[in-house]
């Protein structure tokens, strides 16, 4: 079997606040094959956005990564990189798009002046000896904003990015993230500011560029039904830790975790129906829940929530819980 | 117009003058409400939905055209010229509930002003009383009357906006798109407070909202915008089980469902294409010709008017005619 | 629950607000330094009269015997071509410096906000239009020159140079807040307060002014190393402060026809404008920095 492109083992992340250190991850476990599209799910303040910066090595200055925290991109710890490896990493390996598409490009510069920019960044150490031309970069350019199916790329290339609409720019950052050859695309919840017909396109479109450039994709988002038709695999996080982790149709056949069920059954159907919300609200990390973070809101909960923190069960080869209502039913981890 | 009709909106107009030319936001519409019925407009960004409803609580004033509430009041000014006991009687929960909380106010203060200007209270023990009751009722804690906004998460924030606008005991109510920067779970919650609310109180309410899923929930009555015209309006279930416009179709394609039977209800045979043009100088004909797979010849001169396919389901289309 | 757990509360939130926001400020070690400084030079300026060595120095004092010393163990700071001790000179300097900070923006800080969310709350109408327009007119003319044409008509003390850097200063303050009040004029919770039916006054002053606190504090903390700076430039021109009151500006006027040979004379008064306007800019950034944490 293949080694994981991506794996992140045991992360734990905090941040130093006026309360103290909020710790925001609590040991976290994430695999990513070669080719393989994985969804994480979870609610705003799970950690996701946390995870994926952490993945990156952009966490904000009052962060404190634990020493036993790994990152492996590769087999290759990305926490204990240096200034040249990591950029490497970001040059040729791992592309985000962020969140919000407004904030993501620079307002004063135009959409050809900020890919430019990148494509010279990324192309920079491949040849030192050759000169690139600008005639290149701007056919790289050229190239990769017809791959995103932007009408007009000319005009587009001239275009400042408040000229735009909120799908065009979407459609931007996603090309930012084509150039060059990356093994790992991350997309950090892609539709959230756009409407209904624009975020279906927007997801065609990113489906169909997996599929094209075979490379690896993690995608965020804090709807279930975001990722149903597009990944494989899906990690629902919720406070810091991995709740359950699943192949998709079996995650959508049988969710076991008790926040799983809580979400699947929140979520309002087209054909009526909306459940209750999950009780409570998502814990203060300056001073979570001993055990089992979730056990305050958990209809289920046992003596042992609140006493010691549940590892991931395993049910079956592919499907993971991290709840002790599960503990029999599998062999331990 | 029926006598039990809270509000009637009679060809409303908000055209809006930029230096490019002429933007209008909504472009002709007309609709009435029922006493205790939930309304709900869908559409996306640009189609002039949240201009509707800024228009019925008077943030803007109309360009042309009637809104009759209750009867008896012509409300189709600009807030600052309507009478001071009608902005009580209709109230107004914002989208962004980052925005619509003043971050220097603590929660008390915040929801004070409004039983302070219309005098709810006698005196400042009984206001204290009735913004505990209030948040009682919106079930947050005593503790959070001296928090300010930003240790609020979005769901509670929302709650307090909730809260406020129910200070006053309102008639009607204008939801604009109050779950859309709420996550899955704590907008269950929000909105299963909504629909008790409006049960115990019989309220009125307008639901705005781009999320199909959610409106399915909501409301009692659908109408769908697309840049500044209904396109259609149904009872809900029939808006799901049987919709006409292929603007709607397309809208129902686009959801992201969870569930077979969901899958089911979706269209197949029309995919989303293109975006809303530019709401400036808008074309003459139908507003959905530029992005319409089932477009006509008529469809690019003319523009459709309302035609009734069975009680209570209008549609605005040359595809059907009477 | 009893009306006391609630004011406990309320205090203990108020604590816990200023707790925070100390926290914020405090992580900027210059900001810290700066108020350091500015608290020491408070401390100075109070007790001036017993602290300094040489009391008398401020006022009608002549000693010709002790005049032009270099900086020495008895006199700290050299003495000037009166005799006089500089550094008692400096300290009760000090106060005249606070002072004018203090009383400047105690006028024009409140006069120049209300102004400017007035203007800008009413800014497509008559009110606001005239208000701008004057504010247009003062900003035109560079505040230096201003207060020194108003200075010269009048007679030159430090009542009418405060008056003076007044006339010049609110426009800059009306204009900020003017700013920023249209841009928090569109928010959802202004619009929230409009439709309920709230007051002009209430909008003016409980929704908008509240959040404008931030800009209005950093510029206050700004503008008092600004205006030391040109009240000194007054005195240093004699419009000012009259011999024999010790103000830092005159001083260095003073001591210029010294140097530089005497330069003690001219560069300690000149060293406690610097590290007072310094301190106070310093101070500015902090303040900045505490609003940006609590909103975000």
């Amino acid at each position: 079997m293949s080694k994981p492109l991506l794996e992140i083992k045991g992360l734990h992340v905090g941040f130093k606040v006026f309360e103290g250190i909020v710790k925001v991850l609590d040991g976290v476990n994430i695999k990513v094959w070669p080719f393989e599209k994985v969804g994480i799910v979870g609610e705003t303040g799970c950690g996701k956005t946390t995870t994926i910066k952490a993945i990156m090595r952009i966490l904000t200055g009052n962060s404190l990564v634990t020493p036993k925290s790994e990152i492996l991109f590769e087999g290759k710890n990305i926490l204990r990189m240096n200034k040249s490896e990591i950029e490497q990493i970001r040059r040729n390996k791992i592309a985000m798009v962020f969140q919000d598409p407004t904030s993501s490009l620079n307002p004063v510069f135009s959409v050809g002046t900020q890919l430019n920019d990148i494509v010279k960044y990324t192309y920079k150490e491949n040849k030192p000896g050759e000169k690139k031309l600008k005639e290149d970069f701007k056919q790289k350019i050229m190239q990769i904003l017809k791959k995103v199916y932007l009408p007009d790329p000319e005009r587009m290339y001239q275009s400042y990015p408040i000229q735009l609409s909120g799908g065009m720019r979407q459609r931007v950052c996603i090309a930012m993230a084509l150039i060059g050859r990356k093994e790992l695309l991350i997309f950090d919840e892609p539709g959230t500011s756009l409407d209904v017909t624009i975020k279906d396109q927007i997801f065609r479109l990113i489906i169909q560029i997996i599929s094209e450039r075979k490379t690896s994709m993690i995608l965020i988002s804090h709807n279930l039904g975001d990722v149903k038709n597009v990944v494989e695999r899906v990690y629902v996080m919720y406070a810091g830790y991995i709740a359950e982790v699943a192949k998709t149709k079996e995650f959508f056949d049988n969710p076991l975790h008790p926040y799983s069920k809580g979400l699947l059954l929140a979520t309002p159907k087209l054909s009526g129906g909306i459940g209750e919300g999950i009780s409570g609200h998502i814990p203060n990390y300056a001073n979570p829940p001993k055990g089992c973070r979730f056990h305050p809101r958990c209809k289920y909960r046992m003596l042992i929530c609140s006493e010691k923190k549940p590892p991931l069960f395993n049910i079956n080869d592919s499907h993971q819980v991290a709840c002790f209502l599960f503990q029999n039913r599998s062999n331990c981890k | 117009m029926k006598t039990d009709d809270i509000l009637t909106v009679d060809r409303l107009k908000k055209y809006f003058i930029i230096p490019q030319g002429i933007v209008k936001a909504v472009n002709e519409i007309s609709f009435s409400i029922k006493s205790g019925e939930t309304f709900g407009i869908v559409g996306e960004s640009g189609s002039g939905k949240s201009t509707v409803v800024y228009t019925l609580i008077g943030i803007y004033g109309a360009t042309e055209g009637n809104i009759i509430y209750k009867g008896k009041y012509n409300i189709s000014q600009n807030f600052r010229k309507r009478p001071h006991k009608l902005k009580k009687d209709i109230q107004i929960v914002f989208q962004d509930p980052g925005s619509s909380l003043n971050p220097a106010q603590s929660i008390k203060e915040i929801l004070e002003t409004p039983l302070k200007v219309h005098n709810i209270c006698k005196n400042k023990n009984d206001r204290e009383e009735k913004i505990l009751e209030l948040l009682e009722m919106v079930e947050l804690s005593a503790n959070y009357m001296y928090r300010y906004p930003w240790m609020l998460g979005g769901g509670e924030k929302q709650m307090v906006a909730i809260a406020r606008a129910l200070s006053v005991n309102p008639s009607l109510i204008l939801l604009d798109e109050p779950t859309s920067a709420l996550d899955v779970s704590v907008q269950a919650k929000v909105i299963n407070k909504l629909i008790q609310f409006q049960k115990k109180l019989n309220l009125t309410s307008v639901f705005i909202t781009h999320d199909l899923s959610l409106m399915r929930n909501v409301a009692s009555r659908i109408a769908i915008m697309y840049l500044g015209k209904i396109c259609e309006v149904a009872q809900s279930s029939e808006f799901f089980d049987n919709p006409l416009h292929p603007y709607t179709r397309m809208l129902i394609s686009s959801v992201m469902v969870i569930s077979e039977e969901e899958e089911k209800l979706k269209p197949k045979d029309i995919t989303s294409i293109g975006e809303i043009p530019s709401p400036i100088n808008i074309p003459p004909g139908c507003s959905f010709y530029s992005r319409c797979p089932k477009r006509m010849e008529i469809c690019k001169c003319e523009d459709p008017s309302f035609v009734e396919i069975t009680e209570g389901h209008t549609v605005r289309c040359h595809l059907f005619k009477k | 629950m009893s009306k006391n757990i609630y004011i406990q509360k309320k205090t203990s939130k108020k604590w816990e607000n200023i707790q925070r926001s100390w926290y914020s400020f405090s992580r900027n070690r210059l900001s810290v330094i700066g108020l350091i400084v500015i608290l020491l030079v408070i401390f100075i300026a109070i007790f001036a009269p017993y602290i300094s060595p040489s009391p008398e120095s401020a006022g009608l004092y002549i000693n010709f015997s002790g005049a032009n010393q270099p900086p020495s163990l008895s006199n700290l700071c050299g003495t000037d071509g009166i005799g006089r001790d500089v550094l008692s000179r400096i300290f009760f300097g000090f106060r005249i410096s606070l002072f004018m900070v203090i009383v400047v923006l105690a006028l024009v800080a409140p006069f120049g906000v209300v102004m400017g969310v007035m203007a800008g709350y009413f800014h497509n109408n008559l009110i606001g239009i005239i208000i701008m327009r004057i504010t247009d007119m003062l900003l035109a003319i560079p505040p230096l020159l201003l207060a020194l044409v108003i200075c010269s008509t009048l007679n030159p003390n430090v009542v009418n140079a405060m008056i003076a850097i007044s006339i010049g200063w609110w426009p800059w303050y009306c204009r900020l807040i003017y700013g920023y009040t249209i841009s928090i004029k569109g928010e959802d919770y202004v619009r929230s307060a409009e439709v309920i039916g709230a007051s002009n006054i209430h909008i003016l002053f409980k929704e908008i002014l509240r959040n404008c606190l931030s800009p209005i504090l950093t510029k206050m903390s700004l503008d008092a190393g600004v205006i030391i700076l040109i009240a000194s430039m007054i005195s240093f021109i004699g419009l000012g402060a009259q011999p024999p009151t010790p103000d830092l500006g005159s001083m260095v006027a003073d001591g210029c026809k010294y140097l530089p040979e005497l330069w003690w004379i001219s560069v300690f008064p000149a060293f406690g404008i610097l590290i007072t306007a310094l301190s106070f800019n310093l101070i500015g950034d902090g303040i900045g920095k505490i609003f940006m944490k609590v909103r975000g």
